[in-house]
Order: C-alpha cells, then structure tokens, then sequence
C-alpha cells in the first residue's frame, strides 16, 4: 500500500510540475509569452525583382478606417472612443525573392479565373485564452 | 493471486481517476460559451485595401472597397459544444484596376459574361457548418465549397478570408473573462499557426470595464513570399464574450509567383471595420 500512495503522488507531482510549467510560459510547455519579434521597418524597401533597374516596390499608404455607423463603443466614465482607433503598422521588410521560375504553391492561383494575384489579407490573430495568469510582457 | 489482481485493478482506477482529474483542472479559467439554438449573429465588414503588383517597370494597381453581411446561425447546441452555420449573406465590391472599375452587388442580378462577377455571386450563401466546444474551439468543419471562389479572386475583391482552423476559436468570440485584476496596459504575448501562416502577436488591454474590454494588438505575420504588419484593436462584450468589434489595419509586401513561374513584387495596404451583432 505504501508503494502504491508513493507512486500516485510521483505521478501527481510530475503532472503538476507540467501543469505549472504550461501556466508560466516555461520550455516548450505553452504556446503564451513569446517573445515578439520586430522587424526594423523600412520605408522604401528595394526589392526590385530579378531586374537591376526595377525600380523599388511602393508600399501604398493605408487608407482611412472607414466605420460602418455610428461607433459602437459610446463614450463612457470609464471607455472612450477615440481610443479604439489602432496605429497604422509600419511596412514590413520582404522576405528573400524567389528564384525566378519557382513554381507557384498549389493555393495562390487558379486555373478558372486569370487575375492579377495581390497579397491574400493575412488572418486576424485570435484573443489567446486566460491572460490574467499569464506572464507579463518585460516580466520573464 | 486474487488480491495481486485486486490491488492492480484500484491502483489502474486510481491513477485513471486521477488522469481525469488533471484533464479537467487542464479546461479551468476558460470562458464557457452559451447559445441556444436559433440564435443568430450578423457581422458587417467594410474592407478599404490598395494593392501594388510590379515586375520590372510595369505596375498594376488595384484599389477595392468591399463589403460583406456574414450570418453565424446556432444549428445545435449541447453540454459539449454548439453547431454553427456560417455563410455570407450580401456583399457589394468595388475593384478599380488601373482605372477600370468593376462594381458588384448581390443585390443587383449581374452580368452573366464576366466570370469575375460571376464568381462573387457564387461566394453567397454557400454555408459552411463549424462545430465548437463550449469554449468556443472549432473542433471541425464542413469543407467550404469554394471551385470558382479561389484565393486569387478572395485576394482580388479585396475580402478577408474566413479562415477556419481547428483548435483555434470561433473569429466572433475571445475567450476573455472580465477580472478586476487585469488593469489597463496589461500585455501579453502569443503565437499561432492559421492557415499556414505564423501570427506574433502582443496584446494589452487598452481599456476596460465589467461591461466592456477594448483589447489592442500589434502582429507580425511571415511566409515564404510575405511579411505582413497587423494593428488592431478588439472591443469586447464581457457579459457575452461576443467581439462586437474589431478594425484593423494590415501592410503586407513580398512575392507572389503566377501560374506560370513569373515572380512579381507585391505590396498592399488594407484596413477593415468589423462589427458583429445579436439579430436573433
């Protein structure tokens, strides 16, 4: 019976250990407390493409948010407005360019329609769950 | 012999009671969704995007404003989970390249010889059933029925892809608890895999209060071809969990290759108002 009562609170302490590490953000344990990369941006990035005299890629402006109604979020004690608007991001550096005659991923284009391909807008991140017991940002 | 078996059957049924135990204390702090059958939530986007495709000295602009009515109808709801029908209901596009423009309605029958116009009447109504848990992670979902709704002519209109991804949640919810505990200017950090794509993102809060949260985020997402810079800002109901709102703006740059191997250096600008709302 004592073996028995040793080897559940082992197995009780490792699952613990587990549990505490994926609550703290601690080796491979959690997918929370990532630390952010920024990349420098740039304005004028040259990403000319397999030409020497291309001239460099225009990053065009962001157009203005352009709200539906009137703001859902009315001004309160305690929320204002104007503090819903995002900053406008910076641009973003490119990545490498491709080798010229990469073939295309299967996704990107299609056999039924021939349009230019722009940019696919990225996914919106979701809100992860439990930020209260994650660890601060500058705090790890 | 007897109690060797005994033994070993309650030292089984104790480690698998307290397996179960761990699970369940795993799920603790994770906002429990409720909805009832019937229920519907409407979603309004408006998209404002300017794109840039060059190769060499060439360059094609394509400016569009769009908007779409997206419907999320509860079909089931149980203990473990809720069924969701999702599709889009009305949508009007405008896509101006290099100066001729395209305007499409679902309102207005349209023109049955341009395979672009035809192509967005397709995207309407075409539901696709999502089942949650009832911490509102999709678990699965019906295939999207797309053929000549392509990601080329998604990117093309100027629509933001609803990317529906298993194990992450349903894009009208956040699992956020109102807690007197998280003040303004908390921050935290996280990283996702959607649709092939790595998300890093920091989150604060910006404001908030028992009603209502207004979350901000900066994120940067990087592929093979593209890096794109995500500002946003979420608005929360905290008594519901329902985002009632969300506007972003996103700057992306890098490559696309065409069908036929051809490289082009690609840049768009996009911003989006996002407004979702109980109809039902």
């Amino acid at each position: 019976m004592k073996k028995l009562i040793l080897m559940l609170l082992v197995i009780a302490a490792v699952m613990s250990v587990k549990n505490a590490q994926a609550q703290n953000a601690k080796n491979n344990a959690s997918d929370n407390g990532v630390p952010i990369t920024s990349p420098p941006p740039q304005a004028n990035p040259a990403i000319g493409v397999n030409a020497v005299n291309a001239p460099a890629l225009t990053v065009p402006t962001a157009p203005p948010v352009q709200v539906l109604s009137t703001p859902l979020v009315a001004p309160t004690p305690t929320i204002s407005a104007p503090g819903v608007m995002p900053a406008v991001p910076a641009a973003p550096a490119p990545p490498p360019a491709p080798a010229s005659g990469t073939a295309p991923p299967p996704s990107s284009f299609t056999t039924t329609l021939n349009l230019p391909i722009v940019p696919v807008l990225p996914p919106i991140p979701p809100i992860p769950p439990m930020p209260d017991v994650r660890v601060p940002i500058g705090s790890n | 012999m007897d109690n060797q078996k005994n033994y070993n059957l309650k030292a089984a049924l104790l480690v698998l009671f307290i397996l179960i135990n761990f699970a369940a204390m795993a799920q603790e702090g994770h906002r429990v969704f409720t909805f009832k059958p019937g229920e519907e939530y409407q979603t309004e986007i408006l998209t404002n995007s300017k794109a840039v495709v060059q190769r060499g000295k060439q360059t094609l602009n394509v400016n569009t404003v769009s908007t779409a009515t997206k419907s999320f109808t509860v079909t089931l709801a149980s203990d473990r989970g809720f069924t969701f029908n999702v599709k889009i209901k009305k949508m009007q596009n405008e896509i101006d390249a290099m100066g001729k423009k395209l305007y499409h309605s679902s309102d207005v029958k349209s023109d049955s010889s341009s395979v672009i116009l035809r192509a967005l009447d397709f995207m309407l109504n075409k539901p696709v059933d999502v089942q949650i848990n009832k911490y509102g992670i999709i678990q699965s979902f019906t295939d999207y029925k797309a053929e000549m709704a392509t990601d080329t002519l998604v990117a093309f209109a100027g629509l933001q892809p609803e990317a529906f991804e298993k194990g992450t949640l349903l894009s009208i919810i956040a699992d956020f608890t109102y807690n007197p505990g998280i003040k303004r200017n908390f921050s935290w950090g996280d990283s996702v895999e959607i649709d092939k794509q790595r998300l890093v993102t920091r989150f604060w809060v910006e404001d908030i209060s028992e009603k209502t949260a207004i979350i901000k985020f900066t994120s940067s997402i990087s592929t093979k071809l593209l890096n794109s810079n995500q500002n946003g800002t979420y608005v929360i109901d905290n008594a519901t969990g329902i985002i009632q709102e969300k506007i972003l703006y996103t700057i992306s740059t890098g490559y696309q290759i065409s069908a036929g191997g051809v490289v082009y250096a690609v840049s768009r600008s996009t911003s989006v108002s996002q407004k979702t709302k109980r109809v039902k």
